[in-house]
């Protein structure tokens, strides 16, 4: 299916906006969305809500012939798929121009920065080696895919473990998982990618943008920054964008801070699994289900019944309007404070104050019950809380 | 490979050039009879064909048509003798698949396509030797591929690479330094504004390097802007003489 066009009042709206510093969904143009890691059950499963987008990584690995080039190192293929379930534009099998954009700028940022340490993959050389295999399903599209995932994939090549191996001579024992503890990759360094949509010839960038953003947008210029604020990759595309020097450098500074804070996060979340991965309890990708409680409430009771304040239309001659207390500005010392009428008695200036009018008896309000909850014919459903996990 | 071998003591690079030499560049234009323009460019050991037809009706889906616009369409392809090792896919596989949609976009950005709506503009690349900045070399051969046919532009756009050994930045990278791990910037600027139309890095280096590296891709740029645009005159007045004559 071709995707809907994004009609031009909608775009003029967003660069209007993003020119006067605002946002449509109101965060500030150095802000990102809601960002939430969770882990599945499987070694090396990892989910990434970045606000609505939606994306999954699954780490596998399997004993290969290493590349005659590089015969002692491992090898990471990342691949990512996406499905028209994420966005009605997306072909299903084939991946299209911004499927290979967001593949590409994965693989540079992972694969290119050498941030799994290759070299401890290897079994045999030459002859046996370890290839890590990250697949990423891109499951909802609302902007920004490449950020998320990104951050996916390193948050699942961190959460992965791979079986114990042993070397007998030249026979190679892989143990099973039941055997030995299987043991995790070796990370060197946490590389991730953040995205800015650019407007207005590069003058004004907007940090994690969303779809109707991206599609307003002149271009898209692409970072991947690790906590150490190294420079992994970079990237500036879309027609008809231009951009100076110092919106770059300008962009990679503050990109270099959020890369710290987002590193800091996904090592707290992995540190809060592995903490519940020795409790015992143990439920998945269902504690994401969890962390969205709010979007999942049906026909709860809660909503059903309120209480609304009624109204007199016609209004009432002796109830008499509420009076505001006067107020004053009161310079003191080089200090300006707002003064009300109940301060009269501290104040110096006593005859600047008029007398305090009569407090009039407001009359009390009358509230009428609705309760809406009982006149469906539904079954009353469960509400999905904290407490369940 | 090391540091060391990349940079010499003595300031010299693998092939013997200093940090801020570019590659020996050549180029000819007007090569192919069948398309509107076409230039073959060498930079050092990189050589690459461009050819460009257009504007011309769209073919194919008529769904790629823009209203108020020409739509760009190149094809990046490389030889299979071009590299150390036979390439089994000329193009199709999603480097060159990227490389395409790059190389469109730079272009989308220079040439003025608001004066050929619902048309199409076709630009191929052929790298024939790869050693080193594929892309940048695309890009000028392709550029002066358009100043041959006389499409419109905004402005010229020039393309080069800078990489970093040793805190010292290098202009014009070659595929030794390339694949020997540092770092590598692409950058494509309209010369007479100094404005950025596309930017990429490979592999790692510190923040506080990139304004410095940054500056040397810009400065290739312009260099190397000067030297096309002094052979596109003698080109030019070339042709002019030998219309004069017949």
């Amino acid at each position: 299916m071709k995707e809907t066009p994004l009609s031009i009042c909608e775009k003029q709206c967003v660069i209007q906006a993003v020119k006067e510093g605002q946002r449509v969904d109101g965060r500030s143009l150095s802000e990102q969305r809601k960002t939430c890691i969770t882990f599945g059950t499987e070694w090396g499963c990892c989910q990434v809500l970045l606000g609505n987008t939606r994306v999954m990584a699954q780490v596998s690995c399997s004993i290969q012939v290493p590349k005659s080039s590089r015969a002692n190192e491992g090898m990471l293929f990342i691949n990512v798929e996406m499905s028209t379930m994420a966005a009605e534009h997306f072909e299903a099998g084939r991946l299209g121009q911004q499927g290979i954009e967001v593949n590409r700028l994965v693989e540079r940022c992972i694969k290119d920065s050498r941030c799994v340490d290759l070299e401890s993959l290897c079994i045999l050389v030459e002859e046996q080696a370890w290839e890590v295999r990250v697949d990423i399903h891109v499951l909802n599209h609302e902007g920004n895919l490449i950020d998320a995932a990104t951050l996916a994939a390193l948050g699942a090549l961190c959460h992965f473990r791979r079986p114990d191996v042993t070397l007998d001579g030249r026979q190679v024992i892989v143990h099973q998982l039941d055997e030995r503890d299987p043991v995790p990759l070796t990370i060197l360094h946490y590389p991730l990618t953040l995205s800015f949509a650019l407007f207005d010839q590069g003058k004004v960038y907007a940090l994690d943008p969303t779809s109707l953003e991206e599609r307003s947008a002149d271009g898209k210029l692409v970072l991947g920054l690790n906590a150490y604020r190294e420079l992994c990759t970079l990237q500036i595309s879309g027609d008809g964008v231009f951009i100076r020097k110092e919106a770059v450098l300008s962009c990679a500074n503050v990109a270099a801070s959020r890369a710290v804070e987002m590193v800091e996060m996904l090592k707290k979340c992995l540190a809060a699994d592995a903490a519940e991965r020795i409790k015992g309890k143990y439920d998945g990708l269902v504690t994401s289900v969890a962390l969205e409680a709010e979007r999942i409430t049906t026909q709860s009771q809660a909503r059903a019944y309120f209480k609304t304040p009624v109204h007199n239309l016609e209004g009432n001659a002796d109830e008499e309007p509420l009076s505001v207390p006067k107020t004053k500005l009161v310079k003191d010392q080089g200090i300006v404070t707002l003064q009300t009428s109940s301060d009269v008695s501290s104040s110096e200036s006593d005859a600047e104050m008029e007398p305090l009018p009569p407090v009039p008896v407001v009359k009390k309000r009358v509230y009428e019950e609705i309760d809406i909850g009982n006149d469906s014919e539904e079954e009353p459903v469960m509400l999905v809380t904290k407490e369940l996990t | 490979m090391s540091g060391t071998e990349l940079l010499s003591d003595q300031g010299l690079r693998i092939d013997g050039r200093k940090p801020n030499e570019l590659r020996r560049i050549r180029c000819s234009l007007g090569i192919f009879a069948q398309a509107d323009g076409s230039a073959y460019l060498e930079q050092g050991n990189t050589k690459v064909l461009a050819a460009v037809y257009g504007p011309h009706e769209i073919r194919g889906s008529k769904s790629k048509a823009l209203h108020d616009k020409a739509f760009v369409n190149c094809q990046y392809s490389t030889a299979t003798f071009s590299m150390g090792e036979r390439k089994r896919r000329p193009r199709g596989d999603r480097k060159s698949t990227e490389m395409s949609t790059h190389l469109e976009e730079t272009f989308a950005a220079a040439i003025r396509t608001e004066l050929y709506p619902r048309s199409q503009i076709d630009i191929f690349v052929e790298v024939l030797q790869a050693d080193g900045g594929n892309y940048t070399t695309c890009v000028n051969a392709a550029m002066m591929a358009l100043v041959d046919a006389g499409v419109p532009l905004k402005d010229t756009v020039v393309s080069c690479t800078a990489s970093l050994v040793k805190d010292m930045p290098l202009v014009d990278v070659n595929h030794v330094e390339q694949s020997g791990g540092s770092p590598e910037l692409v950058v494509s600027i309209l010369p007479h504004s100094g404005e950025i139309v596309y930017m990429s890095l490979t592999q790692r280096f510190h923040i506080d390097h990139l304004s410095k590296v940054l500056d040397t891709a810009i400065k290739g740029c312009k260099d190397i802007g000067a030297i096309l645009k002094e052979i596109m005159k003698g080109h030019l007045t070339k042709l002019d003489t030998s219309l004069q004559a017949s």
